[in-house]
C-alpha cells in the first residue's frame, strides 16, 4: 500500500484528524483557477442535463473557443487522429458528467472544473511512455499495441520508437531489470527531473508566453509588442506545435568550455548524440509481419532487451543500447551526427503490384478457426511440443518461407515476396543527467568509434528476403548491410562518415606509411651504423681528451635547446595519442589535446623568442653553410660518416670553439627550423583553428587534407629525433656531446 | 669571464621564463573536487582494561569506585550532563517568564507519559543505579553506571531501577570497558520508549549494521555514535527536541560539512530555506517499522490479542508503519513545550512539543519530522495531562485501574487529580537527523515541485509551490 495515503487513513480511523495531511497538496493543484463554469452540450447543441446524450466538446468548448481554426491549425486534426479535447486538457482525459458536478442550469461547477494546458501524461497516453507519479516506474501492459501496419497506427512513440522513457524519477528507483541499475542514480529524463514538461517546448505556436521563434528571425529584437492577446489566444490558439531544438532553450556555447575543439564538436553533434548516450526503455528492434503470434500481432523485438517466450515485457532484463550516430543534414543546411534507432519491418509483399499484402491474408495463411493451421504448426514447431512459441515463429529457413509462400499462392496473393524495410527514427528525448552524458572522447575517437560501430539490426533474416531503407529527409545513409554473429542483419556505416576528419579514428595510409617508413630507416641506418662502429671501435684511434676546454653554449643556447626538447617529445607523444585514440587507454583524450595545445604554444613561443635571439646577436650565421666548397666539404663529411669514423680517420670538420657545425648539420638545422618547424605550425595552427575558423581549413580542404600533412610532419621530427640521439653519440666520446649541451663546456685539440 | 656576467644578468630571467613554459606545458585540466568532509574518525585503540582489573565486585557500585581510582574526575563530570540529571540547565521556555530546569526528570510525553512515578521501569535506561524515587542521591559518585556506555562484552543489561540484572558477571563486563560502540548507545536510544524504533523515526537497530543505503555515515564510511557525538568530559553535544526546547551543545550537519556547497546552482538557493535533513533524509523508518500512534483508551481489554506491533493489554491499540513520507513544518531549532500542570483544551489537539518558527522567520528552515498521535489521559476538571503510573506496585500494568494509576501518579508528580478522566489528542513532533541516505538518495526536484509534491506549500504559508510563485523574501 502506498505510505502516503496509509498515514492519513489509518490516522482518521482512529479518530485523529490528520495536521497538514499529504494528500491536501495534490487535490488543490488540480483545481483550475481561471477556467469559468459552462453548460454542457450535447452533439445537437441541446443541454446534456435536459436531453442525456453525451457531451460534445464540439459543442461546449466551441462555445467560446474557434474549434474550427483549431482543428485547421493542429497537429493533431481530427482528420487524422481521434482526439478531442478532452484527451489533452481535463485531468485523467475524461470529464466527469456526474450529474452532482452540474448546476441546476445544467452548468459544470467551478469546483468540479479540471481543465488546464496538457500535462505531459496527456501527451504520453499516445507519445510513449510518461511517468510522473511517485510511485516507482514500471512498463505498463498496454504500453505495446498488437496489430499489423494496415490494422494499427504504424507510429513509432517515443518510448517503442527510440527506447525514451519521460519521468523524473531515477532510474535506479525503477521496477525494471536494468543492467547496471544500482549505479543509474539520474533520472529518465532531466527535463522532467527539472519540472518541464512537453508543452514548454512543444507549445501552441501563437501562445503570447513564447516569443522565442520570432526573437530566432530578428535577433535586435527581445521584445516585439506585436503578437496576440491572452484573450484571442484563448480563442483562437494554434495547435501546430513545434518540433523545438535544443538550442531553443540552451546555449551550447556557454557551457562546453571542457571540451576541446568546443566549436567543431558543437558544429557537427547534434546535441542529442552526447546528452543521450544510451537508452533503456523497450524500443523496437525489428518487427516480423511474415509471421503471425499467438496474440495476433506481427512478431517483435526489442533493442538490446532480453524477453523470455512467456515473460512480460515489464519483467524483461534491459540491457540498455548506445544509439545509431547517423550523419544527418539538419534544417539549417550543417550535417552532423545525430543518435538514431533502426526498426525493421518484415513484411510480405506481391512482387506483382509492389504492395503489403493484407494483414487479413496473412493471418488467413496462419490460422484456421481455433489456432493455427496444423500445416504451419507442422512446418514451424521445432521442439514438436504441437504448439507454436514466440519464438518459433520466425521464418528463417528456405522450406519455411516456401511453406507459407505455398499458403499465401494459394489466397490468391501473386508472387508473395519478403521485403523488409529499415526505417531511421530520431532519438531526441531521454536527456541525461550532467554525470551521465557521454564525455568519454575514446566512444568516437578511436578505431571502436560510435561513429562507424555496426548497429544491429534484426537475429534473423526470413530467407531470400530484401532490405531497403525507408527514405527519410535528413539521414544520409552512407553504410551497408552486413551481419552480427548474433544478427542475421546488421546495419555497418561509412568508416568515413561525411569525409569529416575524426581524431584518433580516421588516418591516411599514404603519409602514415610513407612516415613510418622513413622512420625504420633512419632506425635501421642509425642501429647498423651503430654495430658496424663497435664492431670496429679497435681501429678507431683514441680521441686523446684535450687540456683546452673552452666555454661554447651560453645559458640560452641551452635552455632554448631544452626547452625544444621537452616540449618536441611532450608534442610527440601527445600527438600519436591523439592520432591512435584510444590505443593508450591509460591516457584521457582531453588532456592529450589540451596538453598537446599548450606545448606547441610554448614550442611557438621558445622559437620565436629563439629567433629573435639569432637575429639580434647576429649567431644565425653559424647554420648557413659557408659557400665555398660546399658541396665537397658535404662529400668528405658524408665520406667521414659513412667510412672514416669506422676506421678512426679524423672529422674532416675540426672544431672551434666559434665553429661547431658542420656543414651537414648546418643544412640539417637550416631544413628543421626554416621548413619543418614552420610546416608543423603552419598545419597544426591550422588543425587547432578548423573549431574556430571552419572557413579557412574548408578553403584547403579541411581536415581531412591539413591532419594527414601535420603527420607526416610529425613522422619526419620522430626521423630526426632518432638520428639526431644518435649523432651525438658521436662525439669525443659517447656522452661528450650530450655533456656539452648540459654543462655549456667542450674540449677542443690543441691548435 | 666576461661573457659568463653577461649570461648571468640575464639567468634569473630566463629561469623565470622556462619554469612559466614548463608550468603552462604540465597545465592540465583541473576539476574542482567537491569539498570532502573535513572531519576525521578518531582512532579506535583503546587501553585493554583486562589486565588492570580483577574484581570480584559485589556490587556495581563496586565497579564504579574501580573506574573511578584511575579515570577520578569521570564522574564529576558525568554528573553535569543530562545523561545523568535527565535535567538541562535553567533554559528559557519559548513563551514563559521564568528560566527552569527540564528534562526526562520532569517533562511528560505522549508515549510512556512521564516517569515519575514509573521509575522501576523508565530508570532503566539512567545511567545509574538505583534511581527509585526523589530520595535517589544524584551525588554520590559510586552510583554513576560508567559500563552501560562503556562495557563492550555484550552481556550486560540493566534491570529494574538500572541495576544490572542479577547474574550479571560483573568482573567479564568490566574487563570489556572501552570507547562506547553503536550498540552502547542503542541500548538506550534506539529501544526508548519500550522497543525497537518506538520513539525515534531514524534510530534503531538497523543502525546497529547498516547498508550505505541505510545510513550513509555509518553504513559506507563505518562511522561510530561518537564520531559526531563527540564527547569531551563526558559532555557529548546533539540534542534531542522531544526533550530540549533550544539547541545549544547541539549538532548541526554543517559542524563537518562546513560551508558545503552543491555543484547545482538551483539546490544550493535551497539551502537558506530547507534544512539539509528534508532532502537527504527522504523517508522515517526507513526499514524497521515505528510507532507513530498511540491509543491508550482502548488498554485493559482482556477479550483482544496481545501483539507487539498492534495491541497490548497494557498500553491500548498502536500504529507502526515504515518507509513513511515525513511531515514538513518550518523549524527554528526551538520548540514550544508542554509542562506538567499546563491548561489543553481537551477538544483539541494538545501539542507535547511544536517546531517553533514559520516562513517569516529567517532563522527557521523546513524541516522533516516523525510526528507521533496519541490519546492519553487528562483531568475533567482541571483540564490539563495526568500522569498515570504504569509500572510498579499498584501501578496499570499490575492492577490494571486507570484511577487508581491516575491518582498515585498525580501524587508522584505533585499534581492534583479530581478523579474524572477522559482521553486526549496529543502529538509529539521528532525532527529527523540520523539514517541519512547516500547523496545519490537525496530527494529529487519533483519530489516536492510540481504534481506529486510531498509539501502542502500552502500550509507552509507560501502562495503555492515557489517554483513558480518564489521563494520566501
Amino acid at each position: 500500500m502506498n505510505r502516503i495515503s496509509l498515514i492519513p487513513s489509518v490516522a482518521l480511523a482512529c479518530g485523529v484528524i490528520v495536521v497538514g495531511g499529504t494528500n491536501a497538496a495534490f487535490a488543490q493543484q488540480y483545481v483550475n483557477p481561471i477556467h469559468p463554469a459552462f453548460p454542457l452540450f450535447d452533439q445537437e447543441g441541446a443541454l446534456v442535463l435536459e436531453s442525456g446524450q453525451p457531451f460534445s466538446s464540439e459543442k461546449s468548448c466551441g462555445a467560446c473557443h474557434d474549434v474550427d481554426y483549431i482543428d485547421k491549425h493542429s497537429s493533431h486534426p481530427t482528420s487524422r487522429v481521434d482526439v478531442d479535447c478532452v484527451d489533452c486538457h481535463i485531468v485523467g482525459q475524461k470529464l466527469d458528467q456526474d450529474p452532482w458536478k452540474l448546476d441546476e442550469r445544467g452548468w459544470v461547477k467551478r469546483e468540479s472544473i479540471r481543465i488546464g494546458g496538457p500535462r505531459s501524461e496527456h501527451c504520453g497516453s499516445c507519445h510513449g511512455l510518461v511517468h510522473s507519479d511517485v510511485k516507482p516506474l514500471i512498463i505498463p501492459e498496454d504500453l505495446v499495441k498488437t496489430g499489423f501496419s494496415d490494422e494499427i497506427s504504424s507510429y513509432y512513440s517515443i518510448t517503442l520508437g527510440t527506447g525514451a522513457i519521460i519521468s523524473w524519477q531515477k532510474i535506479a528507483d525503477s521496477f525494471l531489470n536494468i543492467r547496471g541499475k544500482e549505479e543509474l542514480s539520474v533520472p529518465w529524463d532531466v527535463h522532467a527531473a527539472r519540472l518541464v514538461e512537453c508543452r514548454e517546448c512543444h507549445f501552441a505556436s501563437n501562445n503570447p508566453e513564447h516569443t522565442a521563434r520570432k526573437r530566432d528571425e530578428m535577433p535586435f529584437l527581445r521584445f516585439d509588442p506585436r503578437r496576440v492577446t491572452i484573450a484571442e489566444y484563448l480563442t483562437r490558439p494554434d495547435h501546430r506545435l513545434p518540433k523545438s531544438d535544443c538550442r531553443a532553450c540552451h546555449e551550447p556555447i556557454a557551457v562546453h568550455d571542457f571540451l576541446p575543439f568546443k566549436a567543431r564538436h558543437l558544429r557537427t553533434l547534434s546535441c542529442q548524440a552526447c546528452h543521450i548516450p544510451e537508452l533503456r526503455g523497450p524500443a523496437y528492434q525489428m518487427i516480423d509481419e511474415t509471421v503471425v503470434l499467438p496474440d495476433g500481432g506481427p512478431g517483435r523485438e526489442f533493442r538490446a532487451l532480453r524477453q523470455e517466450s512467456d515473460q512480460p515485457l515489464a519483467a524483461a532484463y534491459i540491457n540498455g543500447f548506445r544509439p545509431l550516430l547517423a550523419p544527418t543534414r539538419g534544417a539549417d543546411g550543417l550535417e552532423r551526427f545525430a543518435p538514431y534507432n533502426l526498426v525493421t519491418r518484415w513484411a510480405w509483399v506481391s512482387a506483382s503490384n509492389k504492395r503489403r499484402v493484407p494483414s487479413e491474408l496473412v493471418k488467413k495463411a496462419f490460422f484456421e478457426r481455433t489456432g493455427y493451421a496444423p500445416a504451419v504448426v507442422k512446418l514451424l514447431d521445432i521442439d514438436r511440443d504441437g504448439k507454436l512459441e514466440r519464438d518459433e515463429l520466425s521464418l528463417d529457413t528456405p522450406d519455411k518461407v516456401a511453406g507459407i509462400t505455398e499458403r499465401l499462392i494459394s489466397l490468391g496473393v501473386i508472387d508473395p515476396r519478403i521485403e523488409g524495410v529499415v526505417e531511421t527514427i530520431a532519438v531526441a528525448h531521454g536527456v541525461m543527467e550532467k554525470e551521465e552524458v557521454q564525455r568519454d572522447c575514446d566512444a568516437c575517437h578511436g578505431e571502436h568509434s560510435r561513429l562507424v560501430e555496426i548497429f544491429p539490426l534484426s537475429s534473423y533474416k526470413p530467407h531470400g528476403a530484401s532490405v531497403r531503407w525507408k527514405k527519410s529527409p535528413s539521414v544520409i545513409v552512407e553504410g551497408r548491410f552486413t551481419s552480427l554473429p548474433e544478427h542475421a542483419l546488421a546495419y555497418l556505416p561509412a568508416q568515413s562518415p561525411l569525409g569529416f576528419h575524426i581524431f584518433g579514428l580516421s588516418r591516411q595510409d599514404a603519409t602514415n606509411k610513407l612516415g613510418l617508413g622513413l622512420f625504420f630507416l633512419v632506425f635501421l641506418g642509425c642501429l647498423l651504423h651503430g654495430v658496424v662502429r663497435v664492431v670496429n671501435r679497435r681501429r678507431a684511434v683514441k680521441k686523446q681528451k684535450s687540456a683546452e676546454r673552452a666555454y661554447v653554449y651560453s645559458i640560452y643556447d641551452r635552455v632554448w635547446h631544452w626547452i625544444m626538447a621537452l616540449c618536441g617529445v611532450v608534442l610527440l607523444v601527445t600527438g600519436f595519442k591523439i592520432h591512435l585514440g584510444p590505443a593508450w587507454s591509460w591516457f584521457d583524450m582531453a588532456a592529450a589535446v589540451t596538453t598537446h595545445n599548450w606545448a606547441a604554444l610554448a614550442l611557438m613561443a621558445n622559437a620565436f623568442l629563439t629567433l629573435f635571439y639569432h637575429l639580434t646577436t647576429n649567431t644565425l650565421q653559424k647554420y648557413i653553410p659557408a659557400a665555398s666548397n660546399l658541396l665537397e666539404r658535404i662529400l668528405r663529411q658524408l665520406d667521414y660518416y659513412l667510412r672514416g669514423i669506422f676506421r678512426g680517420a679524423s672529422n674532416p670538420m675540426v672544431k672551434t670553439p666559434k665553429r661547431r657545425l658542420n656543414p651537414l648539420q648546418q643544412l640539417t638545422y637550416l631544413a628543421l627550423f626554416s621548413l619543418l618547424l614552420p610546416w608543423q605550425i603552419v598545419t597544426g595552427v591550422l588543425i587547432w583553428g578548423a573549431s574556430r575558423w571552419p572557413g579557412v581549413d574548408a578553403f584547403l580542404g579541411g581536415l581531412t587534407v591539413v591532419a594527414p600533412l601535420h603527420n607526416l610532419g610529425s613522422w619526419l621530427f620522430l626521423c630526426f629525433f632518432v638520428l639526431h640521439h644518435y649523432l651525438i653519440t658521436t662525439g669525443a666520446s659517447v656522452g661528450a656531446e650530450l655533456k656539452t649541451m648540459i654543462t655549456g663546456y667542450d674540449h677542443f685539440e690543441k691548435g | 669571464m666576461l661573457e659568463r656576467k653577461a649570461n648571468a644578468k640575464h639567468r634569473r630571467a630566463l629561469l623565470v621564463l622556462a619554469s612559466l613554459i614548463v608550468f603552462a606545458t604540465g597545465c592540465g585540466t583541473s576539476r574542482s573536487e567537491r569539498v570532502s568532509p573535513k572531519f576525521k574518525k578518531e582512532a579506535r585503540a583503546h587501553f585493554d582494561h583486562a589486565s588492570v582489573i580483577s574484581g570480584p565486585f559485589k556490587t556495581a557500585q563496586a565497579v564504579t569506585r574501580a573506574c573511578l581510582k584511575c579515570h577520578t574526575t569521570a564522574a564529576s563530570d558525568f554528573m553535569k550532563t543530562s545523561h545523568w540529571t535527565w535535567l538541562s540547565s535553567k533554559v528559557k521556555i519559548p513563551g514563559r517568564p521564568n528560566k527552569m530546569r527540564i528534562g526526562k526528570k520532569n517533562l511528560i510525553n505522549n508515549f510512556c507519559i512521564s516517569v515519575s512515578g514509573n521509575q522501576s521501569s523508565c530508570t532503566k535506561c539512567h545511567a545509574g543505579y538505583g534511581w527509585a524515587d526523589d530520595s535517589f542521591d544524584f551525588k554520590r559518585q559510586e552510583n554513576v553506571d560508567c559500563l552501560v556506555c562503556h562495557e563492550r562484552s555484550g552481556s550486560y543489561v540493566k534491570g529494574a531501577y538500572g541495576v544490572p540484572s542479577p547474574g550479571t558477571d560483573l568482573v567479564q563486563v568490566a574487563k570489556s570497558v572501552g570507547f562506547p560502540k553503536r550498540e552502547n548507545c542503542a541500548t538506550c536510544h534506539n529501544y526508548g520508549g519500550g522497543g525497537q524504533g518506538v520513539k525515534h523515526g531514524d534510530l534503531d537497530s538497523t543502525l546497529e549494521n547498516p547498508y550505505p543505503s541505510d545510513d550513509v555515515h555509518m553504513g559506507r564510511y563505518d562511522f561510530l555514535c561518537i564520531d559526531c557525538h563527540r564527547a569531551q568530559n563526558h559532555n557529548i553535544p546533539g540534542r534531542a527536541f522531544s526533550v530540549s526546547v533550544e539547541h545549544s551543545n547541539g549538532l548541526k550537519c554543517t559542524t563537518c560539512h562546513e560551508g558545503f556547497q552543491h555543484t547545482d546552482r538551483r539546490i544550493n538557493s535551497h539551502l537558506q530555506s530547507v534544512a539539509c535533513q528534508t532532502c537527504h533524509i527522504p523517508a522515517v523508518a526507513k526499514k524497521l517499522p515505528t510507532k507513530i500512534f498511540w491509543d491508550w483508551s482502548k488498554a485493559g481489554d482482556k477479550t483482544r490479542v496481545d501483539d507487539e506491533h498492534n495491541y497490548l493489554r497494557i498500553k491500548g491499540e498502536f500504529v507502526y508503519d515504515a518507509k513513511i513520507v515525513p511531515e514538513y513544518y518550518w523549524f527554528n531549532l526551538s520548540m514550544d513545550r508542554y509542562l506538567v500542570g499546563d491548561r489543553i483544551k481537551p477538544e483539541e489537539v494538545t501539542p507535547i512539543n511544536r517546531p517553533l518558527g514559520d516562513i517569516r522567520d529567517p532563522k527557521a528552515q523546513i524541516w522533516p519530522f516523525k510526528v507521533h498521535r496519541a490519546l492519553q489521559h487528562y483531568d475533567k476538571t482541571f483540564h490539563y495531562l495526568l500522569t498515570p503510573m504504569t509500572a510498579g506496585k499498584g501501578g496499570y500494568w499490575s492492577d490494571f485501574d486507570w484511577d487508581q494509576a491516575l491518582r498515585l501518579g498525580a501524587k508522584a508528580s505533585n499534581l492534583k487529580y479530581s478523579g474524572a478522566y477522559g482521553f486526549t489528542r496529543t502529538e509529539m513532533f521528532w525532527p529527523l537527523s540520523h539514517m541519512v541516505a547516500p547523496a545519490k538518495k537525496a530527494l529529487a526536484c519533483q519530489e516536492c515541485h510540481g504534481q506529486s509534491s510531498r509539501l502542502d506549500w500552502k500550509a507552509l504559508g507560501y502562495e503555492g509551490d515557489p517554483v513558480k510563485s518564489g521563494g520566501r523574501r
